[in-house]
């Protein structure tokens, strides 16, 4: 889900979703840097990403990642779920005996 | 299901372009660990320094390709040719031990099956179909049981309804009169068995012996 959000912020390289990840995050998810493309194939191979070689701003060749149309139902779908479980978790947490 | 077939042809895919997609994957790798460095000179180390340092963060590269490999799932197939690959070259290698143990294994199984289906076909079934008396006398030797339904009961057996040619032979043979003759007759003539019209016989000429009214 974070890197859908990442991705969907504008195309990115796959060092760039990282940057951008450490950087949407307030740096909460140190990944370590090779664990990020298993995770890009597969939701390439899902299609929820599409790839295209492109040059970077540091002027060197680079694989782009972009949302397709189903990485951002996914993404829309994942940020519902998300905000049920925080509504969720947060009222189970403030429940106290009195509120029963 | 249209994920699904997304996934296979992404497979697919991958399976017969192995080696652009290694290369593409190796680029990947690279330019990824260009970027790093580029960031790490700007930060102040030498580019040489720089490079070593974006390596060491990445990890261990070949455990991570491995690891996107498996993502694609094309591991699996991998390692299923490499198995195949190192058993042929294990038989190619011992051709004579490797035809000894084929040989050795397929007679083993081949005669173990033949041996179970002749078995099977001839000692474990009761053999109904040609020799329904061994069937009957089952039954009958469980029927005299002194607990079972029957038990103490004489001549109203004939009233019992739907009476079974076993539980009639059964009541015979605990020596009833009668009404149970008759039904150990209609249940053997209903089912054509010779054994229990030939016990009906002996019973009828019993019951001539003693007096009784002979059955119909």
């Amino acid at each position: 889900l974070l890197i859908l959000k990442a991705v969907s912020l504008g195309p990115q390289h796959g060092y760039g979703v990282l940057l951008r990840i450490e950087q949407i995050s307030k740096g909460h998810f140190p990944l370590q840097q090779g664990t990020l493309y298993p995770a890009l194939y597969r939701l390439e191979d899902r299609g929820l990403l599409a790839t295209e070689w492109g040059t970077s701003e540091n002027n060197r060749r680079a694989k782009f990642y972009t949302l397709t149309p189903a990485g951002r139902k996914q993404l829309i779908d994942g940020r519902t779920k998300w905000h049920e479980i925080i509504a969720g978790m947060t009222a189970a947490l403030r429940a106290t005996p009195e509120s029963l | 299901v249209r994920s699904l077939i997304r996934r296979a042809r992404a497979l697919l895919r991958h399976l017969l372009g192995r080696t652009s997609l290694e290369r593409e994957m190796d680029d990947e790798f690279q330019s990824h660990l260009a970027h790093r460095a580029d960031d790490l000179e700007r930060s102040g180390l030498s580019r040489k320094a720089a490079e070593r340092a974006a390596r060491v963060e990445f990890g261990a590269l070949e455990a991570h390709k491995d690891a996107a490999r498996d993502a694609r799932g094309v591991r699996a197939w991998d390692e299923l040719r490499a198995n195949v690959g190192f058993a042929i070259r294990g038989i190619a290698h011992h051709p004579v031990q490797s035809l000894i143990v084929a040989i050795t294994l397929t007679l083993g199984v081949g005669i173990s099956g033949v041996v179970f289906a002749v078995m099977n076909a001839l000692a474990f079934r009761a053999r109904v179909d040609r020799d329904a008396a061994s069937f009957v006398r089952i039954f009958a030797s469980y029927r005299t049981d002194t607990t079972g339904p029957l038990a103490g009961r004489t001549g109203s057996a004939a009233r019992i309804p739907r009476l079974r040619a076993h539980d009639a032979v059964a009541v015979a043979d605990r020596r009833l009169a009668g009404g149970a003759a008759r039904a150990v007759r209609r249940c053997a003539t209903h089912a054509g068995r010779a054994r229990d019209v030939h016990l009906l016989r002996r019973i009828r000429a019993r019951e001539a012996n003693r007096g009784t009214r002979a059955p119909a």
